[in-house]
């Protein structure tokens, strides 16, 4: 008996070890279905994220440990912008200071020994504003390379990036952007205040005639006159050549270019700071697009257009869909049905596409062909109305009954009885029209005619359009990744209130 | 009594000026463009048109402009001055929306084969802009390395080839004398030098022509041997991407090329060379890339969109376009401008391209009246060549065969 008894035991214990081990691979299945998923629908976004940071978004094979992200790197990026813009983050070369800048260059015994050949060249990519030509920092400071130190066949050299100030006065540091000029140098201040610009020394009256309008400088304040220190540069685009047989083993950065057998390196800006190094794209997607007229970024106005529709189309649709939603669900009149199937189901059926015409025509004659036509273009959501009808039907009558016997009117019991009720139905309808309104394409690209009144979808395609031929994609990028956060972000905060009301608690028995 | 007098009084004056004020609509390509021409608006018309009371606003369109076009002309909002781009002339012609500026507009400044490129039927429909032109963009440093000598503008085809072929023997496996983009975009322009023609008296195309087999032949002959490749190869999109790599040797291109390396590969030491001679006529071929000022044949203020017309191609515009590196321009006589005998890389490639628009066979852009799905029997049989799954003489046979089904449709 015993002996079948521990059988027995044997045998169960053996299922139960079998089971644990079913349970545990379930959850590993499962656990390995979400992963797979997540990098699914994440992978795009975070190597999209990744590569908005290269400095050849479009390289292959794609590196995922890159320079911008390696803290060594970052850490330098923020020195050389210290160095050269007394700013770590912003970087850029201001004058009267100077950066050093190391590259060691390898030099076996049968190649040429010579010290590589260091230059600075033109950089300012083409953008929305390509006519504003930009003063270059290799006009304007001085060079001077030496070797430091030497191990083995590989020596190192020093450059010293030197920007002299244009003038020898001293006293307040104001920087101001330069205005169209008459027979003065003219700028405008911060305050707003547009004053003229002195050039005291030979240097700067050389440079006169090439700066350019809205060119921003370092001006000093003494004795009442604005002397010119000298423009501004965001970038210092550096080049180190070295001769055949000699390679380049080492420098601060790596570079951003390799030409010429890698013997040929260029560094885009060795003044970057870390938002010029990490995040150069993102800087660029909010600087290299200002409206020349009004001198402000057009990204920027995309995006806060894109927050004002997608604002203004949340709010219309939470006040007209729970009201029309609410009359549909509860009262009686004449039409209501009539209404619910041709005002707001056969509206559903029928394609955006098909009023396409009749819609522009009659905004056009409104003169709305803005933002707030597309505002009223979308005022009311037919599917919006369909949501708030069938979650109102869904709430218990008693709650109203009960209010009436209180002696509440239709209104009161809508606003102080349902409403707070709705909640979840309000923020599933308001997520739902706030991703509508950021995505939407159609309407915005049929509607919105001048640059600085899109929203970001728009302006986004008009960025591919620009910058994609150019194979720029580190913009574009730059510009889709900025555009998908607030999505992520509303959707993460309001996920959680996807929870039920609790209003079936509120009836009891 | 005071306040009612100022009302009525300024309300006079408002209605007063928006009668007399006249306003001149553009539409054009979005992108550069608005900030491009809104610079060109305030610098030069704004000034000359002050006193006729005219104002000028640009409406870009974005995305594809010719359908954009297309559907503005039929709906009769399109601007009063718009831009015509040569490829499609065709077709915007026979709506007749575009007015003829025979008697309008002087168009002997213009060169030559561009009024050509805007000329249907006898009448001028449009006046360059300004234009590109195919030229031969070459790496610097891979010619230095294989010691090779440069292309230059007496080259022949065989020349071409015998320095590429030697190239891509010195410098081995890694790198490649060409890029060709499977595509009559560029190819077009070695068919033309043979002395083909794109349509026949009847409009039909001619694929078994010995001459365009002739320039076929040579396209595809370079890729032998990976002496020239298609872009893809190295992971790129186009034949300019090519030469940022620092692999490719060659590749053909127009001037917006330059600025592309500017921005992407700018320790890239390039050079530019005409387009090669054929061997036979010694002739070279080369398309015309061009866009034009039109008028809407609707306008209520044909004099008014006239005037606008010819300040936006007067000569001072043109010399501004030029000289701030944006666009070449289609006057001949800036064939002289100071900024063309620069000897920067960038200046040098403008020079080529504006002198290829008048050396040899030079034909505008187009794909005639059936629009783009015309090229496509030649970039199939091109793709098939280059890509080593047909004979050449297999691939004309079966563009011929499509080319003949698509235009009898």
């Amino acid at each position: 008996m015993t002996a079948i008894q521990a059988e027995r035991r044997a045998a169960a214990s053996g299922n139960d070890a079998w089971l644990t081990r079913r349970r545990w691979a379930r959850a590993g299945w499962l656990y390995v279905f979400m992963l797979v998923m997540s990098f699914f629908f994440l992978g795009p976004f975070l190597m999209g994220l990744l590569s908005s940071m290269k400095d050849n978004p479009n390289e292959y094979p794609p590196k995922v440990i890159i320079p911008q992200l390696t803290a060594q790197y970052v850490s330098r990026a923020y020195n050389l912008g210290i160095q050269g813009g007394n700013s770590g983050w912003n970087g850029g070369l201001t004058p009267g200071r100077q950066v050093t800048f190391d590259v060691s260059v390898r030099s076996p015994a049968d190649a040429p020994q010579d010290a590589p050949a260091v230059s600075l060249f033109p950089y300012q990519p083409v953008s929305l504003v390509a006519i504003a030509r930009q003063a270059q920092a290799k006009d304007y400071a001085k060079l001077n390379t030496v070797q430091v130190s030497q191990s083995g066949d590989t020596k190192v050299y020093r450059t010293t990036v030197a920007y002299p100030s244009l003038t020898a006065q001293t006293g307040e540091v104001i920087r101001a952007k330069l205005t169209t000029p008459d027979s003065d140098v003219k700028a405008q201040l911060p305050s707003g205040e547009i004053v003229k610009v002195t050039l005291d020394t030979p240097a700067a009256q050389e440079k006169q005639y090439e700066l350019s309008e809205s060119q921003k400088v370092e001006l000093v304040k003494a004795g009442g006159n604005y002397y010119l220190r000298g423009p501004l540069f965001e970038r210092t685009p550096m080049q180190v050549d070295v001769q055949r047989g000699q390679s380049i083993v080492d420098s601060t950065l790596p570079p951003s270019d390799k030409q010429n057998f890698d013997r040929s390196f260029a560094f885009r800006n060795v003044t970057p700071g870390i938002l010029g190094y990490t995040f150069n794209n993102y800087r660029r997607a909010f600087n290299e697009t200002m409206d020349p007229k009004s001198g402000r970024s057009l990204f920027f106005s995309w995006v806060l257009n894109s927050f004002l529709y997608a604002f203004l189309r949340v709010a219309s649709a939470v006040l007209f869909c729970s009201l029309a939603g609410y009359a549909l669900a509860r009262f009686e009149f004449p039409g209501k049905n009539l209404i619910f199937l041709g005002a707001v189901l056969f509206v559903q059926m029928v394609p955006t596409q098909v009023n396409l015409v009749s819609n522009y025509v009659l905004l056009k004659d409104l003169h709305l062909l803005n933002l707030w036509g597309l505002w009223f273009n979308g005022l009311v959501a037919a599917g919006g109305v369909f949501l708030m009808k069938q979650f109102f039907e869904g709430m218990p009558k008693e709650l109203e009954e009960s209010a009436s016997i209180d002696g509440a009117g239709p209104f009161t019991t809508f606003w102080q009885v349902m409403l707070p009720q709705a909640g979840p139905a309000l923020i599933a309808l308001a997520i739902t029209q706030f991703q509508g309104a950021w995505n939407d394409f159609f309407w915005p690209l049929v509607l919105l005619r001048q640059n600085t009144d899109f929203t970001l979808t728009v302006g986004l395609s008009s960025f591919s359009q620009l910058y994609g031929g150019q194979g720029d994609y580190g913009l574009i990028l730059a510009g889709a990744i900025l555009s998908a956060i607030p999505v992520i972000i509303v959707f993460i905060i309001f996920q959680r209130y996807f929870v039920d009301t609790g209003s079936d608690s509120a009836v009891k028995g | 009594m005071k306040i009612q007098n100022a009302l009525l009084l300024s309300l006079a004056v408002l209605t007063s000026s928006a009668a007399a004020q006249t306003t001149i609509k553009i539409n054009g390509y979005g992108g550069t463009d608005p900030a491009v021409v809104g610079d060109l608006i305030n610098k030069f018309v704004k000034p000359a048109l002050a006193k006729d009371k005219i104002t000028v606003v640009y409406e870009p369109l974005q995305g594809d402009y010719n359908k954009s076009l297309t559907t503005l002309l039929a709906a009769g909002n399109a601007g009063d001055v718009f831009y015509l781009p040569a490829e499609t002339l065709s077709g915007f012609v026979a709506t007749g929306k575009v007015l003829p500026l025979n008697g309008v507009v002087t168009t002997s400044p213009y060169i030559k084969s561009l009024n050509t490129a805007f000329t249907q039927g006898g009448k001028v429909y449009g006046i360059a802009k300004d234009f590109n032109t195919l030229t031969l963009v070459y790496n610097k440093d891979l010619f230095d390395e294989a010691k090779v000598a440069y292309p230059d503008n007496n080259d022949t085809w065989a020349d071409l080839q015998t320095k590429l072929t030697t190239l891509k023997k010195n410098l081995g496996n890694e790198y490649y004398g060409i890029c060709l983009q499977p595509n009559f975009d560029r190819f077009g322009a070695f068919a033309y030098a043979t002395g083909w023609n794109q349509f026949d008296s009847k409009g039909k195309t001619n694929l078994s022509d010995p001459r365009f087999a002739e320039a076929f032949n040579f396209y595809t002959g370079l890729a032998k041997n990976k002496v020239g490749i298609t872009p893809s190869e190295v992971s790129e999109g186009w034949t300019g991407g090519c030469l940022k790599t620092g692999k490719v040797a060659v590749a053909i291109e127009g001037g917006w090329v330059v600025n592309f390396l500017r921005d992407n590969a700018p320790n890239l030491k390039f050079g530019t060379a005409l387009m090669p001679k054929n061997n036979k006529t010694a002739k070279r071929g080369n398309f015309l890339y061009t866009v034009g000022w039109a008028i809407n044949s609707g306008t209520k203020n044909k004099a008014a969109a006239t005037k606008v017309l010819n300040i936006l191609t007067s000569p001072a515009v043109q010399q501004y376009v030029l000289e701030q590196g944006l666009a070449i321009p289609s006057r001949s006589a800036l064939g002289e401008n100071a900024y063309f005998k620069k000897a920067d890389a960038g200046a040098v490639n403008s020079r080529l391209v504006f002198q290829g628009a008048s050396d040899g066979n030079v034909k505008a852009f187009t794909f005639g009246p059936q629009g783009p799905d015309w090229s496509k029997p030649i970039n199939d049989a091109l793709a098939a060549v280059l890509s080593g799954q047909k004979s050449s003489a297999d691939a004309l046979k079966k563009a011929q065969q499509d080319m003949n089904t698509f235009q009898n449709r």
